[in-house]
């Protein structure tokens, strides 16, 4: 997962920055509203982090240019300002969410969770798809109630198609989204989704992670197929 | 329309007092006119009676006498004289001298017509003036006889009424009154003047003589008439002129009114035009001057509201700026700590948080005090510790602790002359070192910082200037303002909370100083302080020491007032 900072002060871009790559999250920095249109118009970005009070364009105006291009990329305001009218204006504007400096940290993370999930099809911390049970806090994963143990790309890969269960991930979003690799080697994708199939789809269970020639992989219930 | 019932209440209180000063002078001359002519008449009335009496008492003696020698007097003389003819003559020849101003009576009897009359005479009074109104003749001209009665109101001659004119009058007058009155007989009023005659001491007779006043009702009447065909076109007149004398003094107060209104609608700048030197001009004049002082307090109230509200602005941007510029640090240390709070760290992410906690708090440390500095120069100005110091090796000083290698270079251009001002050195070196702390951060490596260090007669003059990328006009008025950035780009450039220049001020006032800040973006910028000399401690150098009773402050402080880094 990809997220975009946009934030002119250094000392609080740089333990954002920090605390969000503990998460396990990708971050790009940007240091003026310039610079963060440019890199917020890139549509990899799964979330990006505004301040609104930023040199050369605030952020309310890169918000509404990134809207004005028709990316829905979440936006997540952070700002100094706690005036009512600069929290409505910035939920207008086309922001999702709105979080005031300072902030408690945990809560910053709980609120990028949150919407990160938004249109995935299971949103809370277990996922349950057939007998497969997959614990997103606590990174367990059982089939049948058997124990499996994952290694962390594994894990991430199976946790993406679990969460959108029934949606076709490409390679490139695997790559790029849930793994973020910068360097290409795609074929890897297939491997894993081998190892992957290996552990948790043999036999006797049914086949949960299916093949869409030419597009990618998707994770489906057989027994919501059957219905 | 107020004016309207102004001029209407006015017209009429006009008119109604005129008609009653009229109508108090008509009725005056109307009440003296009657009086007059009533005593005229009374009077013609007396004269006429006492015609008559003598006439009528001659008669009687005559008549006495006759009686006394019948016998002898006939013998002798014949036929005695006709008394009542004599007297008839004498009486009409009275009359008519007497009665000159009622003019003549033609129908008067001729002296010798007694015959005549005793036919006319009529029986009644009534009948009398009738049959004379009758005739066409006027009452003015008729001749009225007399009545002359004795006590059993029994005629004393052919030549009188057979009846008395007032029979009321006749008994008032028996009894010795004399009534003068006005009775109405046929309709006509009439004067009557009806007195006793006394012979020896008693009553003897009664004499009655009246005048028709019909005459003289028609005069009065004609006076009224005449009276009244003056008094009313002149209160006409006198309404007409006053509506329009009125109006016309009205004219000028709907003129103010009119200004007032534009003015008390529109704009306070209005006046009325003075025309003339009169009651209205005056008016006109205090009502300018009313509006003048209106409109200057008006002025002043705008001003100062304006002021107030400029006032209440800046401390609102001020409040709004200090906050954002503590909560900006704050937040790092909040998301640092509350960061490492909620995960296990390693000692090395321990550290790592710490030292930004760390930095951040010096961020907010500074920025309070330099609060705190500004507050203290707000308030009760700052605590000057002033020594008398040469500027040039503090400028030195200065100048040393911001050369680096990525800063442009600085040069210093001073003359010999130490320049001595009188001054905190700590606050001072503040001032350099913040104003050579812009210069260089707002310059490239490759461009050049200039001090220069010039007396100018009694002041001390330096200058800071860089060749970087300048100030837009439109900052330049404000970046004295505290919080004030022209970059927004705060940390990139390591730039401070935008106080910098401020405390530059603060500093510059303390010492009755000024400062000064030029700029051209893309040129450079230059600031000027301009600080009063003074003058050197002693002689200079060595000598101080010797000389160093003269003398406050001592060339061995001075030197020490080369400041350390703040």
């Amino acid at each position: 997962m990809k997220i975009l900072i946009v934030e002119d002060d250094i000392p609080i871009a740089t333990v954002v920055k920090r605390g969000l790559e503990r998460a396990r999250y990708q971050v790009d920095l940007a240091h003026d509203g310039r610079e963060g249109l440019a890199l917020a118009l890139n549509p990899d970005y799964s979330l990006i982090l505004l301040d609104i009070m930023l040199p050369e364009l605030d952020g309310l105006t890169v918000c509404r240019r990134v809207r004005a291009r028709g990316l829905s990329t979440p936006i997540f305001m952070l700002t100094a300002r706690d005036a009512l009218q600069d929290r409505v204006d910035g939920l207008d504007i086309g922001a999702d969410d709105y979080l005031i400096k300072p902030f408690e940290f945990p809560e910053l993370l709980a609120r990028v969770r949150a919407l990160l999930r938004r249109d995935y099809v299971h949103k809370g911390a277990v996922v349950r798809i057939a007998d497969l049970e997959l614990d997103r806090d606590q990174h367990r994963v059982t089939r049948g109630g058997q124990e499996i143990s994952l290694t962390p790309r594994e894990f991430a890969l199976l946790e993406a198609l679990a969460v959108q269960e029934g949606r076709v991930l490409t390679r490139d979003y695997i790559r790029d989204q849930v793994w973020n690799d910068d360097d290409s080697y795609s074929n890897n994708v297939e491997t894993f989704i081998k190892q992957l199939r290996r552990k948790i789809d043999s036999e006797p269970f049914p086949k949960l992670i299916h093949t869409v020639h030419g597009l990618g992989y998707s994770l489906r219930n057989p027994a919501g197929d059957d219905a | 329309m107020t004016f309207a019932s102004v001029r209407t209440r006015l017209t009429l209180w006009n008119v109604g007092v005129l008609a009653l000063i009229l109508a108090g002078f008509a009725a005056t001359l109307h009440y003296a006119a009657t009086a007059t002519l009533t005593q005229q008449v009374d009077l013609e009335l007396e004269h006429t009676l006492s015609d008559h009496r003598k006439a009528t008492n001659r008669f009687l003696i005559q008549k006495e006498r006759e009686a006394a020698l019948p016998l002898e007097r006939r013998r002798h003389d014949g036929p005695p004289p006709d008394p009542p003819q004599a007297d008839q003559k004498s009486l009409a020849d009275g009359k008519a001298g007497k009665d000159r101003p009622l003019g003549k009576h033609p129908s008067g009897p001729p002296p010798g017509a007694r015959p005549q009359w005793r036919i006319k005479r009529p029986a009644t009074p009534e009948l009398a003036l009738r049959i004379t109104l009758n005739s066409g003749q006027s009452l003015r001209d008729a001749f009225m006889p007399p009545g002359l009665f004795d006590l059993s109101m029994k005629p004393l001659n052919d030549f009188s009424m057979p009846k008395p004119w007032d029979q009321a009058a006749f008994a008032r007058s028996a009894k010795g009154e004399t009534v003068i009155e006005t009775i109405t007989l046929a309709d006509t009023p009439v004067r009557l003047i009806s007195a006793p005659v006394e012979r020896r001491g008693q009553i003897a007779w009664v004499a009655q003589v009246i005048r028709p006043l019909d005459e003289l009702r028609q005069l009065l009447r004609n006076l009224d008439r005449t009276l009244l065909l003056l008094i009313l076109p002149s209160l006409i007149v006198a309404g007409f002129f006053g509506a329009f004398l009125t109006e016309r003094s009205i004219r000028p107060v709907k003129a103010i009114s009119r200004a007032t209104a534009q003015l008390a609608a529109r704009d306070l700048s209005h006046r009325l035009a003075i025309t003339g030197a009169d009651e209205f001009s005056e008016l006109a004049n205090h009502f300018n001057q009313m509006a003048e002082r209106l409109e200057a307090a008006f002025r002043d109230l705008e001003a100062s509201n304006q002021d107030l509200a400029a006032a209440f602005e800046r401390q609102r941007r001020f409040t709004a700026d200090a906050s954002h510029e503590l909560r900006t640090p704050l937040t790092t240390i909040k998301a640092n700590t509350s960061l490492t709070l909620a995960s296990d760290c390693t000692p090395e992410e321990y550290r790592q948080a710490m030292e930004e906690t760390d930095a951040a708090a010096n961020v907010m440390k500074r920025i309070v005090d330099d609060l705190l500095f500004l507050a203290r120069s707000d308030t009760d100005g700052l605590t000057l510790r002033p020594e008398t110091l040469p500027l040039a090796p503090l400028l030195d000083a200065v100048i040393a602790e911001h050369a680096r290698a990525a800063a442009p270079p600085v040069h210093l251009e001073a003359t010999d002359h130490p320049a001595w001002v009188r001054g905190d050195a700590h606050h001072l070196s503040r001032l350099f070192s913040n104003l050579l702390a812009n210069a260089v951060r707002h310059t490239p490596p490759e461009g050049r910082i200039t001090v220069t260090l010039e007396p100018k007669g009694d002041a001390v003059r330096v200058l800071v200037e860089d060749t970087g990328e300048g100030i837009p006009p439109e900052h330049l008025p404000r970046v004295f303002d505290r919080f004030y950035r022209v970059d927004t780009a705060r940390t990139r450039r390591g730039g401070g909370a935008g106080l910098g220049l401020s405390i530059c001020q603060g500093i510059v006032q303390a010492h009755d100083g000024a400062i000064e800040i030029a700029s051209r973006p893309g040129e450079g910028t230059r600031v000027r302080v301009t600080l009063p000399a003074a003058d050197p401690p002693s002689e200079q150098g060595e000598n101080a020491v010797f000389a160093g009773a003269e003398d406050a402050g001592s060339p061995s402080q001075s030197g020490q007032g080369a400041p350390q880094s703040r």
